[in-house]
């Protein structure tokens, strides 16, 4: 136990801290020891999917060689079912699975930040409604719902994106209120109002920079949901098959009969791929939100 | 040559490992209960006295460490060379506690009963209706209602609460009890029955007690001696009589007159300026000259060691120990 | 503690919840494109007799209110509930493929719920009791690594070591294709068993991460609490105080994830029956879905929410039952 120590609990605001900025930030994260690490790895996988068309060997749709090749020089992950590069198709998997993780992560903060503040913000009747809804998306059992609305709109990329944002945004609209209402009823607040500050204005510029820090740590966990749960909606076929992601790649070894013929690069390539990029972006995000609150930092 | 201490705490060292470095809260602390004594241990917050109460248990934790000092219990028990299994079965027995903010110090969702019944069972083997019995003798000693064991903590008013704890402590008949702060979670009415209660108790059972606190009021009326620390040592140790009556250390004095503001109507309030002294950067010198208003030029150069002066008084400053 | 009070009105809240999830099910599928009269006699050939049947059963050529009404007859005040034929399995109604398919399901889910409860806890308590230590690091990081995996590749990399490789374990179906077994005797249990322990074991690993990482962040919040101090002052064991005060307290608010979670582990076991082909009812929805099959649709879905409330429901009071500070 330890001695009664004057804690530094910050009783202000937390103004948009400027002069630290992203780039001391970023310093930091990078001393970090995991943050390092998932910084590395991210970069690479982006860097694979920025430079795709000039790293993958072939075109991931044409046959180019006898189906269910064991890996070779030729092909270092073998062929699928019909002759077709593995390499490749994990190669180009990787910007649609990064690209679909990013662009649903975005709208996922966009979506819950808004309806969290406002929710908390307004309060009252508008609150509950709010919540209602929140509440009963996210007790409904997503993954079914997804593939129901999945199959109904038909397989793109576009429409994968659609659905896990419609499914995402809830938890982080949760936590949005929770913070934004710990922080509504501080003083500084009351003062924004009573000298005449709009009600947007006050969330924007006053209560959004403090809930920022929560919403990118969880904002960076969302980005690993929306990559696992477009792995499981490819799996299960309801991916674009000419827009194949990592998840696809796997609904192919699944139906092509991986397991029959020996498939072990094919079915580990794009499951490693996705668990490296999970735990490096689960990395950043530790590295964040230890950064971020240095009172969770132990002695 | 009369019976040894009850506890002889000498030179004891207790320090903190935070980031901006090693907090000493207990920097070279000694002394000394007899048995029978209620002993006061009075200071501002973070002097050091809580962490001085848990050192005498053994219940410092990292990032805290005790790094040096001797604690000799009755005269023949080093407490800090004792083994896991001996510290285990010395704790609660001769020594008991109650704790800073008793409300917290029970287990929300397990009854009152058993957890006093637990602090025996940890020591030694009893057939459950002589458990029972037991506990309902604790709870009717403190003033409570036996039938109140198989109720929940969260069901107690904050006195009661404050009862139960003080029956645990005494579960065993321990032959010493540090109260760390008992009474400051309280309303007024009910500080005075606690502190009722725990002077009754001690006479009963003749129990030794160190009574940590920062209300000298309360100390005045029930201790034998009291001790005064500040910044992690001693300043002064006297009789309370003597303390109250005549304050040697200029730090017990600036304590005892800021007590009179409120006590005299229509005299000024007042308190000694200044701050306590950040424990992970002591100054040299004596650690409250910046606040003492006799400093003279051998306060800024050697920390004063407690001396004693006259009969069971010991002070730590260089204008008395000339 | 619970009161009487606190039991119907929960109770009466998952019935509501119930009754606007059975009327949602019937209002989806008409707002999506595709009714369902279209799919009808053509696409399935449906044998004439049949068709007639349904669509006097079911009003599907009369106005919506009347076939709302039937369906509420039909599916609530019936039992068993009467979804119909289903149309890509006819003559099988809905409903016995949904009683065949069940109770694999609730094996599936019911022993890996359990499982990763067990796991999850006893894991998260190991982990905060030696933090710091190789173990515990251990521990999280595999935790860690399992929250970022898709778990229906954990499935499939079991199945390549232990079906493929190995050799040891069976990766497809519910019971060996071809044996016939009367009744529950030993060996259709044995084959049972032995058919489950692969798609039981990939439910637990993809389950049991956040458990744990949950479990050990109450556990080191309880620890730090006053009252296990307390616990060691009084000299009680080390075992006990981590058990007897620190799990005890530290796990309830692992029961709410629980609840919580009832969703994603049904959404789980859909992803495990399909790698597996195990013949639960989250198979059954897949195949149903993809294959635009309504009726089966319907009742998929019905059975679900049936399962979700109810359990939500049960694991709601049963919290109750465990934390005495919480009074209704």
């Amino acid at each position: 136990m330890m001695a009664k120590m004057p804690s530094d609990t910050t009783k202000g605001p937390v103004k948009p801290k400027r002069e630290f900025g992203v780039t001391a930030f970023s310093i930091d994260v990078w001393n970090h020891k995991r943050g390092r690490v998932g910084v590395i790895i991210v970069s690479f996988f982006l860097a694979v999917a920025l430079l795709a068309p000039w790293l993958a060997p072939y075109n991931p749709y044409s046959f180019v060689a006898r189906p269910y090749l064991q890996p070779t020089i030729q092909h270092l992950l073998g062929t699928d079912g019909i002759g077709r590069d593995l390499l490749s198709q994990v190669i180009w998997g990787t910007r649609i699975s990064l690209m679909i993780g990013f662009v649903v992560a975005i709208s996922v903060i966009i979506i819950g930040s808004a309806v969290g503040l406002a929710a908390a913000y307004y309060g009252g009747p508008m609150d509950e409604l709010l919540m209602r809804f929140t509440d009963e998306l996210m007790v409904l059992p997503s993954l079914p719902l997804m593939i129901w609305m999945a199959t109904m709109l038909g397989q793109s990329m576009w429409n994968t994106i659609i659905v896990l944002a419609v499914f995402g945004w809830p938890s982080m609209a949760r936590m949005v209120r929770s913070e934004t209402l710990s922080i509504k009823n501080r003083p500084f607040v009351d003062a924004a109002r009573v000298s005449g500050a709009s009600d947007v204005s006050i969330m924007t510029q006053i209560i959004l920079p403090n809930v920022a820090p929560l919403i990118v740590a969880n904002g960076i966990l969302s980005i690993i949901s929306a990559i696992l749960g477009e792995a499981s909606l490819s799996f299960l076929g309801l991916g674009d098959p000419f827009n194949m992601s990592w998840g696809t790649v796997l609904y192919f070894a699944q139906i092509e009969g991986a397991f029959y013929n020996n498939g072990w690069a094919w079915i580990l390539a794009p499951g490693l791929s996705i668990a490296a990029v999970g735990l490096a972006i689960t990395f950043v995000g530790t590295a964040i939100t230890d950064i971020a609150n240095p009172r969770l930092r132990s002695a | 040559m009369s019976a040894p201490p009850i506890v002889n705490v000498s030179g004891l060292r207790v320090s903190f490992w935070a980031r901006r470095g090693e907090v000493k809260a207990v920097d070279d602390v000694s002394l000394q209960v007899k048995k029978g004594e209620i002993m006061g241990l009075a200071g501002e917050s973070g002097c050091g006295k809580s962490t001085t109460g848990l050192a005498i248990m053994r219940l410092i934790k990292p990032p805290g460490e005790i790094k040096d000092g001797r604690i000799v219990f009755d005269g023949n028990i080093d407490v800090l060379s004792l083994g896991d299994e001996e510290l285990r079965s010395f704790r609660w027995r001769k020594v008991s506690m109650v704790f800073q903010g008793a409300m917290n110090s029970l287990n929300p969702v397990m009854t009152v009963g058993s957890q006093i019944a637990e602090a025996i069972s940890a020591h030694e083997s009893a057939r459950e209706e002589d458990m029972e019995e037991r506990v309902a003798k604790l709870l009717e000693q403190v003033g409570m209602d036996a039938s109140r064991a198989k109720d929940y903590p969260h069901e107690f008013s904050g006195g009661m609460r404050q009862r139960a704890v003080i029956a645990m402590a005494l579960a065993l008949n321990p032959e010493l009890l540090i109260a760390d702060e008992p009474t400051t979670a309280l309303d007024v009415v009910v500080q005075r029955q606690i502190l009722d209660l725990m002077i009754d108790m001690q006479r009963r059972l003749n129990l030794s007690m160190i009574f940590i606190t920062h209300d000298l009021v309360a100390l005045s009326e029930f201790s034998d001696k009291v001790s005064i620390m500040y910044a992690g040592r001693i300043a002064e140790v006297a009789p309370t009589s003597d303390l109250y009556g005549s304050p040697l250390h200029p730090y017990t004095q600036g304590l005892l007159e800021s007590l009179q503001g409120i006590a005299t109507p229509g005299k000024k309030l007042w308190s000694i300026p200044g701050a306590p002294p950040d424990l992970a950067a002591i100054p040299k010198g004596c650690r409250f000259r910046p606040r003492c208003r006799y400093a003279f030029d051998r306060c800024a150069a050697e920390e004063p060691e407690l001396l004693p002066v006259k009969d069971g008084r010991s002070v730590a400053c260089h204008l008395v120990n000339k | 503690m619970i009161t009487a009070r606190y039991l119907v009105s929960r109770t009466f809240n998952a019935l509501v919840t119930f009754v606007i999830a059975v009327v949602l099910i019937f209002i989806i599928p008409r707002l999506m494109p595709g009714s369902p009269t279209d799919q009808f006699a053509s696409q399935y050939r449906l044998p004439g007799p049949v068709v007639a049947e349904l669509k006097a059963k079911f009003g599907l050529d009369q106005p919506i209110e009347t076939q709302f009404v039937l369906y509420i007859k039909n599916v609530l005040l019936t039992f068993p509930p009467d979804f119909g034929v289903s149309y890509n399995f006819n003559p099988a109604t809905v409903w016995s493929l949904l009683v065949y398919a069940l109770p694999w399901t609730i094996f599936l889910l019911g022993t890996s719920s359990i499982l990763t409860a067990i796991l999850g806890v006893v894991l998260g308590m190991i982990s905060a009791w030696y933090r710091g230590s190789k173990l515990e690091a251990f521990i999280s990081s595999s935790s860690m690594l399992m929250l970022s995996v898709p778990f229906f590749w954990v499935a499939m990399i079991l199945v390549l070591i232990f079906g493929v490789f190995l050799r040891w374990l069976p990766f497809s179906g519910a019971v060996s294709p071809s044996a016939v077994y009367r009744g529950f005797s030993i060996p259709f249990l044995l084959d049972v068993l032995y058919h489950g322990i692969l798609p039981v074991l990939t439910l637990t690993i993809g389950s049991f991460a956040s458990y744990t990482l949950i479990m050990k962040d109450n556990m080191v919040a309880t620890l730090g609490e006053d009252y296990i101090l307390t616990a060691e002052a009084k000299g009680v064991k080390k075992e006990d105080i981590m058990v007897k005060h620190a799990a005890r307290n530290a796990v309830l608010p692992v029961m709410t994830l629980f609840v919580l979670r009832v969703g994603f582990m049904v959404g789980g076991s859909i992803l495990t029956e399909t790698v597996f082909s195990y013949p639960g009812i989250g198979l059954l929805l897949y195949g149903a879905v993809t294959g635009l099959d309504y009726p089966l649709i319907q009742g998929a879905f019905f059975v679900l929410a049936f399962t979700v409330i109810l359990s939500t429901l049960v694991a709601d009071i049963l919290y109750t039952i465990l934390d005495p500070r919480i009074r209704y």
